[in-house]
C-alpha cells in the first residue's frame, strides 16, 4: 500500500505484475486468488464436482450475466456432460471444445490474464489437477442503456447517445460503418484502473502518420487511474497552455461516424459516454451533426450564425466598455443620449459595471449546474427577477448592461460542442480589461494576438486553424458553408492524404 | 530539417499587407501636397517604379540561391567588410521598424486614445508583434490569411458606404500640374513603402520553393499599389486636394464623412482597425527580418533570445525618433528618400553586383 501513498506518479506494483503459473491444485489456486482478492465479498466461488473431478467457477458477483452462467455454462457442464472421461486432461479438452456453448472461450495459464478478465466480468474455471484455465465471457452488468442524448440535442436526427460501457459504444459505432476497414485498436490504460480504451478509425482513410500519433501518445500515459476521457485528453493534447481545446469529443455516435468517415480517428474510453476525436480543428467545433440533416441553404447559415454567436460571445461586452469609456464619439447621437441617461446614477464605471453582472452570470451558471433540480426554479427566479431587474430599479447597473449580459450569456450557448464555449468564458474578462485600459485599440490588439496564436496551434500535425489557414481551396465547401451533399464528394484534404477522390461515404458496395 | 516555411500566397498576403501599412496613412497626404489634384497620377507612376523595383529584388533574391541578405553579404565580402554592407542593413531595418512603431503612435495619440500615453502605446503594440515574431513565420503567414478577407471587406465597405460624397469636380482640371510636381508627389510612395521592400529579402528564404514566390511578390505589391491609388484617389474625390495635403490622416476623415441612413455615422473606426492590422503585419515582418538579420550577424542560432532586449530599444528609439508631426513630415518629404535609396537600392545593388562576380567565378573554379 505504501506505494502508491508516496507519490501519485510513481510505479504501482501490483500482484498482476510478475508472471505467476498456475499451480496443479485446484484448491491452491482458488485459495491464491481468494487471497489476492482479499476474500473479496463479491468473488463467487461455485465449487462443483464434473464427472468425478472437483472443479470451481470463480465470477465476480454484479459484472456477468447470471443467466448465461446458469443457462449455458453450468447446467450443460453439471447435467448434461454425456459420457465420462477417462482422465482429467481429456475431461479439460472436452469442456474446452464440446460442452461448453459460450461464444468467447479463452484459456490461460498465467494468474495475470486470468486476474484482468475475472475482474472485467468473465467467469473462470478450474479443474483439479489442471494448471490450464478457462475463460468464459459471461460479461453483463448494470448500465443505462442507450438512451436520449442529454447535453447535444438536435432537431433532426439520431437521438441515441453513447453510454458507460465500451463494448456498447464500439457496437454503436459498427452498426455506422459497416465496413472491414473499420479499425478498433484495444489498449489498456492505468496502473490501478486498468481501463479499457479503443482507438477507431478507418484503415487507409485515415492519415497513418497520425494513427501512429495517437497509439505513440497512448501508449506514453503512465497514470494511476482513468475515469473519464477528460483524462485522456489532458495526456495527449497538443497545446498544454492554450484555453482552446485541440481535441473534439461528443456523446453522439452520429458525430463521432461521422468524424470517423472523414478520415479522423476516435477514441472510446470506458466508463464515460464522452468519445475523443482527433485531429480536432477550430472549424470543427463549430460543425454540428445536424448542419449535414438539415438542408443545404439553412445548415450553410447556422454555421455561419454560430461564428457570428463567437464574435458576440467573445466581443460584446469588451466594446461596450471600450465605447461607453474611450469612443463615445462613435455611438450615434441618438443612442448615445439614451445609454447617458441609462447611465446616468451607475455609481460604477462601465468595466466594474460589466464584470459585476458577468461573475454574477457566472455564478448562477455554475451554480444551475449543480443545484438539485427541485430548488433548480427558485435559482433562476432570484437570477432573472432579483438580480436582473432589482439591479437596474436599484441603480447599480443600467439596462443596456443587463441587456448585454443576457446577448453574450445565449450566445455562447449556441455552439454545438460545450468546449469551445470555455475559451470564450475566460478570454472575455481578457478582453474586458484590455477594452477598458486600451479601448478599442486594446481590444484589436488582443484579436491580433489571439489570432496569432490559434495560428500557431496544431492538432496532432494538423495546423489548428486550418483549411482557413492554410488556406485549402479545396475544402471550402464543407466549411464556413455546407454545400450539398452531392457537392461533397471528396475528402477533405487538410485530414487524409491517401484516399483522395474516393466518394463520400466510405466504399458502397461494402454495405450490401 | 525542421524549417518553418510559408505558402507563396502566405507570402503574397504578408506583402500586400507589408505595402498597405504605414504606408496608408502617411502616403496622401505629402503626395497631395506636392502634386495637388493630379495626385493620383503620381501614385500611378511610383506604382510603376516600384513594379520595376520589385523585379530588381526579385532578381537579387534568385541570386541569393537561399541566403538571407545578412548571410549573402558575409558571403559575398567576407566577414568583415560583409558584416559592414550587413550593419548598415540591419540599421535601416530597426530604424525603420522603429518608425512604423512611432507612426501607428502617433496616429492612436492624436485620434483615438488621446488621454494614453505615447509609451504603453508602443509597449503594447511591440508587445503583440514580438508575441508574433516570437510564435514564428508560419503563425504569422496564417495569419495573413485569416485578415486577408477582413481587410478586403472592411475596405470594401468604406469605398461604397463613402460612394454619395464624392465629387468629381475636385479632380479637374485633369494633368495641369507639371511633370516636376507629379514627379515630386511619387517619390514619396517610391520611398515609402517600394524601398522598404528590401526587408523582404531577409524573411523570403523562409517560403517554400515554388516558381510562385516571385510571382506571389510582384502581384503581392502591384495589389498593394493598387489600395493605395484607391485610398488616394477616394481621398482626393472627397476631400479635394487642400483638404488632403493639410490633414495629417486624410483617410481618416474620409471615413469620418460616412453616413448611413443619418444613423451609421462615425464608422472611421473601420479605418483605423484597417491601419492597425496592415501595421502590425508590416511591423512583424521588419521586426522578423532585423532580429533574424541581427542573430546572423552575430552568430546566434535563435533568434528568439533577442526579441525581448531589441523590443527595449525600440520603444525608446521610436519615442526619440523625431520631436513632433512637423519634424516627421520635413523627414518623409526630405531626409527619408535619400536614406531609403543608398539602403534600400545601393546597398542590394552592390550585393548582387558581387553576388554575380562571386558565383561566376564559383562556376569557373567546378
Amino acid at each position: 500500500m505504501e506505494n502508491y501513498s508516496e507519490n501519485s506518479r510513481s510505479p504501482l506494483t501490483t500482484p498482476k505484475e510478475q508472471p505467476h503459473p498456475l499451480f496443479f491444485s485446484l484448491r491452491e489456486n482458488v485459495a491464491h486468488i481468494q487471497e489476492q482478492l482479499g476474500f473479496s465479498s463479491d468473488l463467487a466461488v461455485r465449487w462443483v464436482m464434473i464427472n468425478e473431478t472437483a472443479c470451481a467457477f470463480l465470477f465476480i458477483d454484479g459484472l456477468v450475466d447470471k443467466d448465461t452462467i446458469h443457462d449455458y455454462i453450468m447446467s450443460s457442464l453439471m447435467l448434461d456432460m454425456p459420457v465420462k472421461a477417462s482422465s482429467s486432461d481429456l475431461l479439460y479438452d472436452r469442456i474446452k471444445t464440446v460442452s461448453l456453448p459460450v461464444g468467447e472461450l479463452l484459456e490461460t495459464d498465467d494468474f495475470r490474464p486470468l486476474f484482468s478478465s475475472l475482474l472485467s466480468g468473465e467467469t473462470i474455471l478450474l479443474l483439479e489437477n489442471e494448471n490450464r484455465a478457462l475463460m468464459a465471457n459471461t460479461r453483463g452488468w448494470q448500465d443505462r442503456g442507450v438512451q436520449e442524448t442529454t447535453s447535444e440535442g438536435v432537431i433532426r436526427g439520431p437521438k441515441e447517445s453513447f453510454n458507460e460501457t465500451l463494448r456498447t459504444n464500439t457496437a454503436l459505432l459498427r452498426r455506422k460503418i459497416k465496413n472491414p476497414k473499420l479499425r478498433m485498436d484495444g489498449k489498456t490504460i492505468g496502473r490501478l484502473s486498468q481501463t479499457d480504451i479503443a482507438v477507431v478509425y478507418i484503415e487507409g482513410l485515415a492519415e497513418e502518420q497520425v494513427v501512429k500519433e495517437v497509439h505513440q501518445r497512448l501508449d506514453q500515459i503512465d497514470v494511476d487511474s482513468i475515469f473519464e476521457s477528460g483524462y485522456i485528453e489532458e495526456y495527449i493534447q497538443d497545446a498544454q497552455y492554450s484555453p482552446f481545446p485541440t481535441i473534439y469529443y461528443s456523446e453522439r455516435p452520429d458525430a463521432i461516424a461521422e468524424g470517423i468517415a472523414k478520415g479522423r480517428i476516435a477514441i472510446v474510453i470506458d466508463g464515460t459516454p464522452d468519445v475523443l476525436l482527433v485531429p480536432a480543428l477550430f472549424i470543427h467545433f463549430f460543425q454540428s451533426s445536424e448542419d449535414y440533416y438539415q438542408r443545404a441553404d439553412i445548415g450553410s447559415l447556422l454555421r455561419l450564425l454560430r461564428l457570428v454567436c463567437f464574435t458576440i460571445a467573445l466581443f460584446t461586452p469588451s466594446l461596450y466598455i471600450a465605447f461607453i469609456t474611450f469612443h463615445q464619439e462613435m455611438i450615434p447621437p441618438t443612442l448615445l443620449v439614451s445609454l447617458a441617461a441609462q447611465r446616468d446614477g451607475v455609481p460604477f464605471p462601465a468595466f466594474f459595471e460589466a464584470l459585476i453582472m458577468e461573475l454574477t452570470f457566472e455564478i448562477l451558471r455554475e451554480a444551475g449546474v449543480r443545484l438539485p433540480k427541485p430548488v433548480g426554479s427558485a435559482v433562476s427566479i432570484v437570477g432573472a427577477l432579483v438580480l436582473g431587474q432589482s439591479a437596474v430599479q436599484a441603480g447599480l447597473v443600467s439596462p443596456a448592461m443587463v441587456i448585454v449580459v443576457a446577448i453574450t450569456a445565449i450566445s455562447s450557448f449556441v455552439f454545438p460542442s460545450y468546449n469551445i464555449a470555455i475559451p470564450i468564458r475566460m478570454l472575455r474578462f481578457v478582453f474586458m480589461t484590455l477594452a477598458a485600459t486600451f479601448g478599442l485599440y486594446g481590444i484589436i490588439l488582443g484579436l491580433i494576438a489571439m489570432v496569432l496564436h490559434l495560428c500557431s496551434l496544431q492538432s496532432f500535425g494538423v495546423p489548428y486553424m486550418s483549411p482557413l489557414a492554410p488556406m485549402i481551396p479545396k475544402d471550402q465547401k464543407d466549411v464556413l458553408l455546407r454545400l450539398p451533399h452531392w457537392k461533397l464528394f471528396t475528402k477533405s484534404a487538410a485530414l487524409t492524404k491517401d484516399y483522395k477522390g474516393s466518394k463520400h461515404g466510405g466504399t458502397k458496395e461494402k454495405q450490401s | 530539417m525542421n524549417q518553418p516555411a510559408i505558402s507563396p500566397r502566405q507570402f503574397m498576403f504578408i506583402v500586400i499587407f507589408f505595402t498597405i501599412g504605414s504606408s496608408i496613412l502617411i502616403v496622401p497626404s505629402p503626395i497631395a501636397s506636392a502634386a495637388k489634384h493630379d495626385a493620383w497620377v503620381s501614385v500611378l507612376l511610383s506604382i510603376l517604379v516600384g513594379a520595376s523595383l520589385v523585379l530588381f529584388y526579385i532578381l537579387v533574391w534568385k541570386s541569393l540561391k537561399g541566403k538571407s541578405f545578412v548571410q549573402a553579404c558575409t558571403f559575398v565580402f567576407g566577414a568583415w567588410l560583409g558584416r559592414l554592407f550587413s550593419f548598415f542593413y540591419l540599421a535601416f531595418l530597426y530604424i525603420l521598424s522603429a518608425l512604423v512603431l512611432r507612426n501607428i503612435g502617433d496616429f492612436m495619440t492624436t485620434q483615438i486614445i488621446p488621454e494614453t500615453p505615447l509609451t504603453f502605446i508602443h509597449l503594447f503594440f511591440l508587445l503583440v508583434v514580438i508575441v508574433g515574431c516570437y510564435l514564428g513565420v508560419e503563425s504569422i503567414g496564417r495569419s495573413a490569411e485569416i485578415f486577408m478577407p477582413w481587410m478586403i471587406l472592411l475596405f470594401l465597405f468604406l469605398i461604397f458606404s463613402i460612394t454619395p460624397q464624392m465629387n468629381m469636380d475636385h479632380l479637374r482640371p485633369f494633368f495641369d500640374s507639371t511633370s516636376k510636381e507629379i514627379i515630386d508627389g511619387s517619390t514619396v510612395m517610391i520611398g515609402t513603402p517600394y524601398l522598404e521592400m528590401v526587408a523582404l529579402l531577409m524573411v523570403i528564404p523562409y517560403v517554400k520553393e515554388s516558381p510562385k514566390t516571385a510571382h506571389g511578390w510582384f502581384i503581392g505589391s502591384m495589389i498593394g499599389g493598387g489600395f493605395l491609388f484607391l485610398i488616394t484617389i477616394l481621398s482626393l474625390l472627397v476631400l479635394g486636394s487642400d483638404l488632403t495635403s493639410l490633414n495629417a490622416y486624410p483617410t481618416y476623415n474620409v471615413a469620418e464623412k460616412i453616413n448611413i441612413a443619418g444613423f451609421m455615422e462615425g464608422l472611421e473606426i473601420i479605418i483605423a482597425i484597417i491601419w492597425m492590422i496592415t501595421i502590425f503585419f508590416k511591423l512583424t515582418v521588419l521586426y522578423y527580418a532585423s532580429s533574424v538579420g541581427i542573430a546572423q550577424f552575430l552568430n546566434i542560432d535563435n533568434h528568439r533570445i533577442l526579441l525581448l532586449p531589441l523590443g527595449m530599444g525600440m520603444i525608446v528609439l521610436s519615442l526619440v525618433a523625431y520631436p513632433d508631426m512637423a519634424y516627421y513630415e520635413n523627414f518623409v518629404a526630405d531626409t527619408w528618400l535619400p536614406y531609403a535609396v543608398t539602403h534600400g537600392f545601393l546597398l542590394p545593388l552592390f550585393l548582387w553586383g558581387g553576388l554575380q562576380i562571386k558565383n561566376r567565378a564559383q562556376k569557373n573554379t567546378l
